[in-house]
């Protein structure tokens, strides 16, 4: 499996969206920490900058857009070039094929979120700000990496599922980056316009790129969440875990059941 | 069984409602080169996909050295090398990484694989040249360096010689020739040259519309099927039913409403008049013809007499 999964990152060599990708990763926290340091109403402290980043500006567009579009790039290859009747005459199955793409995509979304973190870290220092907690935060990003990938799993079903051409998979992947920043932004909206009695059941709160946004600072201040008077915000490690993995195990289910049935 | 190397038993795929190939019973030999004939569409490629469990048979088994293809998978297809329809790699890499990730993922032993098997074909191994940029010639020839790779023992090849210069296709002749005589492997080739696979294949099966119409070996059918009588009676289509109720053949062909011509090779002329006349036919000609290969082909594949 390990073959596999090294194969198929061969096989994205000379994809200059990707060195692209990572530019936008390495980018992103400069343009950040410059316009928090800036403002005066958001304290320009690295717990802040990479807050930002990872759960409402940076990642929940990129990570979605970059996983999709790798993905799309990776399963239309085989399609377009007739590739798969050498690897299957080989013979491997669609199983393990599509189970290499898809640690591909997870592999490429935990790269782009250590990324960010580490350029966030690298923006901080520069700026002179307190940088703490550094394994809690890497481990965040980690997740954070995970939890993206795995929500980016369902466009990456129909992707194949409606098995069109490169450009309209694209297209889809984009599309679908765009509305998850968008339920991050409403779901602020929402948050910041009501007053501390406000009503928590509703859906812009509890949408999963809501859930990573409203679980990522309890994970990283680990010291004392119920002191904070906004703990009711607060989401638990578990659940967030417990819904992305049904997300992503729910789509890994039905990819591995769609490439079954297609013959070349 | 008698140590078939592939053995079909009443092969069939339907798509839709047609079957692109229906009960084929395919019998390759071990150390033989088997030419599969066939004009477009016959049911060449789909044949070849089935052998090699690209596509699942409607009904019907493959047999590969005597197992079921189904559920052997590993073992089996890692003993094949394949070149199947048009030449399947990765554009955004060139032939050396290309054949690198295939010689990995089929957990190639010999480190200098690659190289030996673009060479083989006549391809530059340190090239910087993507595969997109290749000629279809090329692109043929990069196709049958990963078939012979991994050193199989059986190769099944569909139209390899497509997209090759006269010089390219000679070249590959002698050196499928040379893998089946010098090396003992065992080949299946398809073409719709008939030519090609007459100059190259020991046995021959011609498929048309999905049916194998004749299996045989190329020196059987040289000297067997080069003769045919040529009739020209009163009444045709008469003459069409006396033929398949006293004489019990299907082997022949109605030219137009006087001419007949009879491929069947075990009707004599004599036994061919004699039951004209008495069916109360006139005979005006009766002819011995010789006919060629191609001739052959053609009347096999395009006639409307045969069943
Ligand atoms: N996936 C498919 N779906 C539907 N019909 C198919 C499919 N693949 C092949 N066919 C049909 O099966 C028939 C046989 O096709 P096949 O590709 O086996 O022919 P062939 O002998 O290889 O022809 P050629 O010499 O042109 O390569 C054709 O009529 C084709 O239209
Ligand atoms: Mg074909």
């Amino acid at each position: 499996m390990l073959k596999l999964i090294l194969c198929e990152f061969q096989k994205l060599k000379r994809r200059h969206f990707l060195l692209l990708a990572a530019l936008a990763a390495c980018l992103f926290p400069f343009p950040v920490t410059i316009l928090v340091k800036g403002s005066e109403t958001i304290d320009g402290s690295f717990d802040t900058i990479l807050f930002m980043l990872m759960t409402w500006i940076s990642v929940p567009l990129m990570v979605p857009a970059l996983a999709g579009i790798t993905a799309s790039m990776l399963f239309n290859m085989e399609r377009d070039n007739g590739t798969l009747k050498n690897l299957y005459a080989i013979p491997i199955s669609w199983r393990h094929l599509a189970g290499a793409k898809i640690a591909v995509i997870f592999t490429l979304s935990v790269i782009f979120t250590m990324t960010t973190y580490l350029a966030a870290l690298i923006a901080a220092a520069l700026t002179g700000a307190s940088v703490t907690g550094i394994a809690a935060k890497l481990c965040a990003s980690f997740l954070v990496g995970i939890f993206y990938a795995s929500i980016t799993l369902p466009a990456v079903f129909f992707v194949i599922w409606f098995n069109r051409n490169t450009v309209f998979s694209t297209l889809s992947a984009i599309v679908y980056a765009a509305i998850l920043e968008m339920l991050v932004w409403s779901g602020i909206y929402t948050l910041s316009a009501g007053g501390p009695d406000r009503d928590m059941w509703k859906f812009q709160l509890w949408n999963v790129p809501m859930m990573i946004f409203r679980w990522f600072p309890y994970f990283i201040d680990t010291g004392q969440p119920a002191a904070d008077p906004s703990a009711a915000l607060f989401v638990p490690l578990w659940q967030i875990t417990a819904v992305s993995a049904a997300i992503a195990g729910i789509s890994i289910c039905l990819i591995l059941q769609i490439g079954k049935r297609r013959e070349v | 069984m008698g140590g078939y190397i592939i053995e079909t038993k009443n092969l069939t795929k339907q798509y839709g409602v047609r079957k692109s190939v229906a009960n084929v019973n395919i019998h390759v030999r071990q150390g033989r080169i088997y030419g599969l004939l066939g004009r477009n569409g016959a049911g060449k490629t789909t044949t070849m996909k089935m052998l090699l469990g690209l596509t699942q048979p409607t009904s019907g088994e493959v047999r590969l050295w005597g197992k079921p293809l189904a559920g052997n998978e590993r073992r089996l297809l890692s003993r094949i090398g394949s070149l199947i329809e048009s030449p399947g790699f990765y554009p955004n890499l060139t032939a050396t990484e290309n054949l690198r990730i295939f010689a990995t993922l089929r957990g190639v032993p010999n480190r200098h694989a690659v190289k030996d098997a673009l060479e083989l074909v006549g391809l530059p191994y340190q090239d910087k040249k993507l595969f997109s940029q290749y000629s279809l010639g090329m692109k043929q020839r990069l196709a049958i360096a990963l078939a012979v790779m991994h050193d199989p023992e059986l190769f099944i090849l569909d139209e390899p010689v497509n997209g090759l210069d006269p010089i390219g296709i000679s070249k590959m002749r002698s050196f499928i020739r040379q893998l089946c005589s010098e090396k003992g492997k065992t080949i299946l080739i398809s073409s719709h040259i008939l030519s090609e696979i007459s100059l190259l294949a020991d046995d021959i099966g011609i498929i048309h519309n999905g049916v194998l119409l004749v299996e045989e070996s190329l020196s059987v059918l040289e000297s067997q099927n080069g003769r045919y009588l040529r009739l020209g009676v009163s009444d045709a289509s008469q003459a069409a039913c006396l033929l398949e109720t006293a004489l019990h053949t299907k082997q022949f062909w109605i030219d137009d409403d006087r001419n007949l011509r009879i491929f069947d090779p075990s009707l004599s002329p004599a036994l061919v008049s004699e039951t004209m006349f008495r069916g109360g036919l006139s005979l005006y000609e009766l002819h011995l013809c010789e006919d060629t290969l191609e001739d052959y082909f053609k009347r096999v594949t395009g006639g409307e007499g045969i069943a």
